[in-house]
């Protein structure tokens, strides 16, 4: 983060081969009886001394959940998860309103030390401001004042729905419905906490705004809830990145991330994920059932960045919705799948506007005995004149077990568009292996050498610091893994 | 009187004698019509063609010279509403070519060897209708070592009003064999026939099969039209199938390529007018070794016609050095055609070299802008770039006549 990382810092790194996040913070924590049902819902709300406009909006959810069916589409294969199992609420105990570091729970301080960004250091030496999240309660947060003082609002959900109610009723649900799809409603009906941010018209957010998200407490489900909202003519930068303790027991995770990106604004939400992806024999592991969706305005642009290294199964399309005219939307992926993890990602951009534009590329990385999926739709509508798509789709595979998959859904309704689709998959090329080799590099470096520039033109559009946290990633998991 | 959706079938089932037909009855009356959610019938809307009270006919065909291919020397075989039709059929009898009529070829054990063999891998309710119902339609077998010269002409006619007709084909290739078949789909006359064609060819070890498919139906009928292919090793397929007319139109090709060292080409071109739906669903499953495969489709949507074009190339574990290509590429000319694309990959394998691409869009303004400015009109320059534009495809017939003809349709 920030500093710079060396060669010798990556032979250090790559020594410790294990998941090295995998630890467990010792916090006592609150917590809802398993089970989901009406009773509970009231439980998380009035916990979280919501507003009644609120707890209404999470009991239509969870009735629109119970008539929904789990969606079984997607080429993944994973035991389903039961809902009456789950605790649908854990926080870390609410002492008192914080005020300094020093009153923050040591133990949330180590674990943050542990993952590198602890938070004198994250205000002293970068500009990043730090929203940490442990177990769904927002427990710190930095910068805020210096962001205050632009008007922006970074801030916990809950602690949005207290402050300003009335940006959160207008904007929550807007992008993603309740009924959307079946873990959309599920995170409508219990969702726990997450990040809420608000860029006033026309200001620049001047520093790169960070969430660390944190499964902790054993058998929680996560259920986060991110909305960002950027007026007219602003622009923000968001990181998201998550690590998550090692344990067997299957947990499931539903975030609904929204973007709205009003007229003139611009978003770009990048994401490193590398949850617990399950031991080597694909045992554990995370579940990563996720809707994210951003909505764009006149002139608008919405950028999705993702590397996706850790879960079991990911199940996640982050999509732009094309409203305004001359609006833009792009999804840079990368996704590594290695031993027996399941990824099937992708994105969705409807056009709407006229003039739009979207760009997909999408590189997925293939190891082990793991199946990695593209899926995705390209929609014209009808009133899209001249919108214009370039989607690249490739697929690398490094052994002979694993799988690469490619569904692209393209929808055209209006002769004015341009769309071009391309997707190739192939090994990973053994003459470009032997050139390095020849060269003196060895066999696992030449490997890291060929897949980073194979997923540069995405890594290449991440901010500094997560794009070298992200290529840090894309060695460890792709570790012995060429068969 | 045959009730489609409620499956009351009341017409006689198929004349073969074989346990197969019993089990595709009993699948009928199991399986469900494809519904919206359907994922490979999603863009389909199949409700005017099943809510429809077919009726079931053999119907007579007065003069067939409309139909015929101009120049074309081949054995034609005749199809009327899916009956094989001794009047007009004209076969040429050689050494070690077999055509009859399905019925008559049923207890041939090459027939009984092949029958339904891959189709009853199939989950489609169509197939099974195909089976259970079939009145008729062509069993081919060539034996090993012949290189048949004259190409086989089956014409399939729709003859009737709110007729349905289940052609069932069946084509065996032998070993080092080589034939070529023709497959035309018209209309005599009357409006609203279904027709549920279904051919299964077998592609033995080192034999070539080309098959030659033109479809234009009138633009009230419908059409489920179902192609199960089955390569052995070192084998040569390739399909070229043409749509240019008909109401509903769903093609639905499936290669198996269960040999090492074979070549597999799958080309097509569709050109949508007026309210057409045009659906194009490939698959080809790559089973073993050191394979080719290539596909290219194309179409051409005009007025508020749908395309719609799902290729799937299918790389199975342990079939390694596959080198398989797909494209599709579509051309929108009204703001009201709908054009729907999903070229999928699934890879199993990991020495592989496989690609597909996929464009949706108008023709180049540039390019009609330079015809322009050399006193071409601006109709004239679009003609001449849809002309270009489905050369491509029309270039891959392999027979003279056809592709004359064919061009001469587009004309």
């Amino acid at each position: 983060m920030g500093m710079k990382y060396t060669e010798e810092d990556l032979k250090e790194e790559l020594k410790t081969k294990e998941y090295e996040f995998g630890f467990t913070t010792d916090i006592e924590s609150d917590r809802a009886p398993n089970g989901i049902n009406e009773d509970i819902i009231r439980f998380i709300s009035a916990k979280k001394e919501e507003p009644e406009w609120l707890l209404e909006y999470r009991l239509n959810a969870l009735k629109v959940w119970q008539k929904m069916v789990e969606p079984e589409w997607a080429h993944v294969t994973y035991e389903k998860p039961k809902f009456q199992d789950i605790s649908y609420y854990s926080a870390p105990k609410k002492k008192k309103e914080l005020k300094s570091l020093d009153e923050v729970d040591p133990e949330i301080l180590k674990t943050m030390a542990r993952l590198g960004i602890s938070l004198e250091e994250q205000k002293k030496l970068t500009g990043v401001a730090v929203d940490f999240v442990i177990d769904s309660v927002s427990v710190a947060t930095s910068f805020k004042e210096k962001l205050g003082e632009l008007g922006i609002i970074f801030c916990s959900f809950s602690e949005a729905v207290k402050e300003h109610p009335e940006l959160v009723q207008k904007y929550l649900g807007t992008v993603v419905p309740t009924g959307d799809n079946f873990y959309a409603a599920l995170n409508s009906a219990v969702f726990s906490d997450g990040s809420f941010c608000y860029i006033p018209k026309g200001v620049r957010c001047p520093m790169e705004l960070s969430t660390y998200f944190r499964i902790n407490d054993s058998g929680t489900g996560q259920f986060e809830r991110t909305l960002v909202i950027a007026d007219e003519g602003s622009y923000v930068s968001y990181l998201e990145g998550c690590t998550a303790p090692q344990r067997d027991e299957n947990q499931l995770h539903a975030a609904v991330v929204e973007l709205i990106a009003l007229d003139n604004a611009e978003i770009k939400y990048s994401t490193v994920q590398n949850w617990y992806p399950g031991d080597k024999n694909g045992k554990g592991g995370v579940f990563n059932f996720v809707t994210k969706r951003g909505i764009c305005y006149k002139n608008s642009k919405i950028s999705w960045t993702q590397v996706e290294t850790g879960s079991a199964i990911t199940w996640k399309y982050p999509s732009c919705i094309l409203k305004g005219d001359n609006s833009i939307g792009e999804f840079y992926s990368v996704a590594v799948t290695n031993n027996y993890q399941m990824a099937d990602t992708g994105t969705k951009m409807i056009h709407i506007g006229k003039n739009t534009k979207s760009t997909i590329i999408s590189k997925g990385i293939s190891a082990g005995n793991s199946h990695n999926s593209y899926r995705g739709l390209v929609k014209i509508g009808k009133g899209a004149t001249n919108a214009r798509n370039f989607s690249q789709c490739d697929s690398l595979l490094m052994t002979d077990r694993c799988g690469a998959h490619t569904y692209p859904y393209i929808e055209c309704e209006n002769s004015t568009a341009q769309l071009e689709h391309e997707a190739t998959t192939s090994k990973i090329g053994e003459d470009q292996v032997f050139y390095c080799k020849q060269r003196g590099i060895s066999e696992e470096r030449a490997i890291s050498l060929i897949v980073n520039g194979y997923a540069k033109e995405v890594l290449n559009k991440l901010p500094m610091e997560f794009a070298v946290e992200a290529q840090k990633l894309l060695e460890i998991s792709l570790e012995n893994s060429v068969g | 009187m045959t009730f489609l959706k409620e499956k009351i079938f009341d017409i006689k089932t198929s004349p073969i004698d074989s346990v197969e037909v019993k089990n595709a009855l009993t699948q009928v009356s199991e399986r469900e019509f494809p519904q919206r959610k359907t994922e490979d019938w999603r863009y389909a809307k199949l409700g005017k063609i099943l809510n429809k009270n077919y009726q079931f006919d053999a119907n007579e065909v007065k003069d067939i010279s409309a139909f015929l291919i101009p120049d074309l020397e081949a054995d034609l075989v005749v199809l009327v509403n899916g009956f094989y039709n001794e009047q007009w059929s004209n076969i040429k009898s050689l050494d070690g070519v077999t055509i009859l009529p399905i019925e008559k070829a049923s207890q041939l054990d090459a027939f009984k060897n092949h029958f339904n063999v891959l189709a009853k891998e199939s989950q489609e309710i169509f197939t099974s209708i195909n089976t259970a119902y079939n009145q008729g339609g062509v069993f081919v077998e060539v034996a090993k070592n012949i290189q048949v010269e004259r190409p086989i002409f089956i014409l399939n006619i729709n003859a009737g009003n709110g007729v349905i007709s289940n052609a069932r084909n069946l084509i065996v290739v032998a070993q080092s064999s080589e034939l070529k078949v023709i497959q035309r789909y018209v209309t005599q006359n009357g409006t609203e026939n279904f027709n549920n064609a279904l051919t299964e060819v077998f592609v033995k070890q080192n034999a070539k099969v080309t098959i030659e498919k033109i479809q234009d139906f009138s633009e009230f009928d419908r059409q489920v039209c179902t192609e199960e292919i089955h390569q052995e090793k070192d084998s040569n397929f390739v399909i070229n199938t043409f749509t240019l007319s008909g109401g509903f139109v769903r093609n639905g090709l499936n290669i198996k390529v269960d040999g090492t060292n074979c070549y597999s080409e799958m080309n097509g071109l569709f050109i949508g007018k007026g309210e057409q739906f045009i659906d194009n669903h490939t698959r080809i499953d790559h089973l073993k070794s050191n394979c080719i495969s290539s596909e290219l489709y194309k179409g051409i949507l005009k007025d508020s016609a749908t395309g719609v074009f799902n290729g799937k190339v299918i790389v199975h574990k342990d079939a390694q050095v596959i080198e398989a290509y797909q494209q599709n590429k579509n051309v929108l000319l009204s703001d009201t055609a709908t054009m729907n694309t999903k070229p999928e990959l699934e890879i199993f394998a990991d020495d592989v070299k496989c690609s597909h691409g996929t464009t949706t869009g108008q023709f180049d303004e540039e390019a009609i802008f330079y015809l322009q400015a050399r006193g071409i009109s601006k109709n004239a320059a679009k003609e001449m770039l849809i002309g270009a534009f489905a050369n491509e495809v029309i270039e891959k017939i392999s027979i003279d006549a056809v592709k004359d003809f064919v061009l001469a349709k587009l004309a």
